[in-house]
């Protein structure tokens, strides 16, 4: 299937004479136009702003379902042109072939193939193009047949046989579908009118029989008069007879909204593709290019803006570190060493600042000292010295007892005592270290 | 088609260099981070540091705004506490400080004096401006009791 979509396609029905032409905008009315095309149809055609679809001739194109033995889809693509060159009369290298993917069933990969031989294609389109048709696309006669029917008369049942025959100015091409499912394609090279009624009978017959159970539905399409056909089939029993609207443009029709869908068989080789076409594929190509190219730099960009904006923000926070460590320190600054220097330039003059720290703060070994005094003098203690250094305590005296210089609140220091010359009292020493804090 | 080739080939090119330095900018992203995290805790640690001198820096500041450079002798400040002639004072040799400031040891010698206005002189040496600190202290108490001899070893900072 083609990936293109334009905003008006036109389906040309080549097999009819006058050969029929549909029009399909994405946007309007759908209706008939005449071929070959007026000039304003033909500006469009000669831009690329519109898309010309035909069919190659069903009595060209070969139909097979195909089945891949697994269920993956990518898989069975690497298979089918293997599976279908089993079953053509041609080698498959010699032709174009388009495979259109089918529901799995029972856990297998399965697509509609349709081929046609390179050669017999050069030709169909040698002569599309005395006709005026230089087409974008190239579809399969029987699969836009199928398809139009489908969505023309969407089956009832999923079970239901039912035939589709499209009578052609030169050929008349009968299908033969379960449900919504393509069967089998048969061609009938002769034109309606010429096709003896016996034949044809015996021909349907041989169609409608094959693959088990018969149809009961047969639908009616083609620019070609098939009344003749019809009549043909009055008395075949068990057969319920439809004709779609507009029997002359169903192909035109089909091919044009297959185009304007992006449905039709890719069997135009690249090389047949309109010179417009050419040129609107390349140019959406540059275009795709250069949005990569735009999408690329401005990811660059943006990585160079995160970039921009560490580096801004690294040269501020190392502003302010230089100038951190220059208010402590006066030694010029290495990068990455600045704590270091301003440490060692606080360690350097710490104890000049130690001195100054203590003249600022309290002294709180003096009220230790004289709450010591006072508790040891409420307890009948006499001193003798009293020595107070940055190492310590040291008190010596005479007291009442060994217990009046014992358990003194907050200070356990070392203790001598004697018994002393006076009577009832005992000397001491009391001599240790401020507590821990002070 | 060469414009349309080099077309392709400058966007691929560019693609590449955009899908690598993403690539750089991110992984590298981190590293950068950290980096950034480094200077900002060295910023605070700097500031941490600079706020442990501060209050002194202060203090000595406001003190030489204020113009108390020296403080008031000792053996002046006893006078006023003590009787006459039982402070004698002997200053140290100074020793420099920091910004022109220097320290000195003072040594008060009082002798034959009450221990309770003790405290009371040494309060008053602490609230003068730049403060006089208490270093050591020797008391000889004599037989009259809470009376005696006291060798104090004062400190001050002067800016001469």
């Amino acid at each position: 299937m083609s990936a293109d979509r334009y905003p008006v396609a036109y389906g040309l029905d080549l097999s009819a004479s006058p050969p029929v032409c549909w029009r399909e905008p994405a946007r309007g009315t759908a209706k008939a136009v005449a071929w070959p095309p007026d000039e304003a149809i033909r500006r469009e055609l000669a831009k690329g702003t519109a898309a010309l679809a035909i069919a190659a001739p069903a009595r060209a194109t070969v139909v097979r379902q195909l089945e891949a033995p697994f269920a993956s889809a990518r898989k069975a693509a690497r298979v089918w042109a293997s599976l279908l060159d089993m079953d053509l009369p041609f080698p498959v290298e010699a032709a174009r072939c388009d495979y259109a993917p089918l529901p799995p069933a029972a856990g297998k990969a399965r697509a509609l193939a349709c081929s046609v031989r390179r050669a017999d294609l050069d030709a169909f389109l040698d002569d599309a193009a005395e006709a005026g048709a230089v087409p974008a696309f190239c579809d399969a006669e029987a699969l836009a047949l199928w398809n139009e029917h489908l969505r023309d008369a969407p089956p009832s049942g999923a079970d239901r046989i039912r035939l589709l025959v499209h009578a052609a100015g030169d050929h008349v091409t009968v299908l033969r579908g379960r449900g919504r499912e393509l069967g089998t394609v048969h061609v009938l090279r002769s034109a309606p009118a010429a096709l003896p009624a016996a034949q044809w009978r015996a021909r349907f017959r041989q169609i409608a029989s094959s693959s088990g159970d018969a149809p009961t539905d047969v639908w009616w399409s083609g620019s070609a008069d098939a009344a003749a056909l019809r009549d043909a089939l009055s008395g075949e029993p068990g057969l319920r007879h439809e004709t779609h609207r507009d029997p002359a443009t169903f192909l035109a029709r089909a091919l044009a909204r297959r185009a304007a869908d992006g449905q039709c068989a890719a069997l135009l080789p690249p090389d047949r593709l309109p010179p417009a076409i050419v040129r609107r594929r390349q140019r959406r190509l540059r275009a795709v290019w250069a949005v990569a190219a735009a999408a690329s730099i401005l990811v660059l960009a943006l990585n160079a803006a995160v970039r921009c904006r560490f580096r801004a923000e690294d040269a501020r926070l190392q502003a302010q570190l230089s100038e951190a460590a220059a208010a402590l320190t006066d030694a010029p600054l290495v990068p990455g060493q600045e704590v270091l220097m301003a440490e060692r330039a606080l360690a350097a003059d710490a104890s000049a600042w130690d001195a100054v720290h203590a003249a600022r703060t309290a002294d709180p070994r003096a009220p230790y000292a004289l709450a010591v005094l006072r508790e040891l003098a409420g307890r009948d203690v006499r001193f003798s010295r009293v020595t107070w250094s940055p190492a310590g305590l040291d008190i010596a005296g005479d007291a009442p007892s060994a217990r009046a210089v014992e358990n003194l609140t907050g200070w356990t220091p070392n203790a001598t005592v004697q018994p002393s010359p006076d009577a009832g009292r005992v000397t001491f020493r009391l001599k240790g270290e401020w507590p821990d804090g002070l | 088609m060469d414009s349309d080739r080099l077309l392709r080939w400058l966007a691929l090119a560019l693609a590449v260099a955009a899908l690598a330095w993403t690539l750089d900018t991110a992984l590298s992203a981190p590293r950068r981070r950290a980096r950034l995290d480094r200077k900002t805790d060295a910023i605070r640690a700097l500031h941490r540091l600079a706020a442990t001198r501060a209050p002194d820096r202060a203090w000595i500041d406001a003190l030489e705004a204020s113009g108390a450079r020296t403080p008031p002798p000792l053996d002046r400040l006893a006078a006023g506490r003590f009787p006459d002639g039982a402070a004698t004072a002997a200053p140290r040799t100074a020793v420099p400080l920091a910004d022109g400031w220097q320290r000195r040891e003072t040594l008060l010698t009082l002798t034959a004096i009450p221990y309770a206005d003790l405290p009371a002189f040494c309060d008053e040496a602490a609230r003068q401006r730049p403060p006089w600190r208490l270093v050591e202290a020797d008391l000889r108490p004599s037989s009259t009791p809470a009376t005696g001899d006291a060798v104090l070893l004062f400190e001050s900072l002067e800016k001469p």
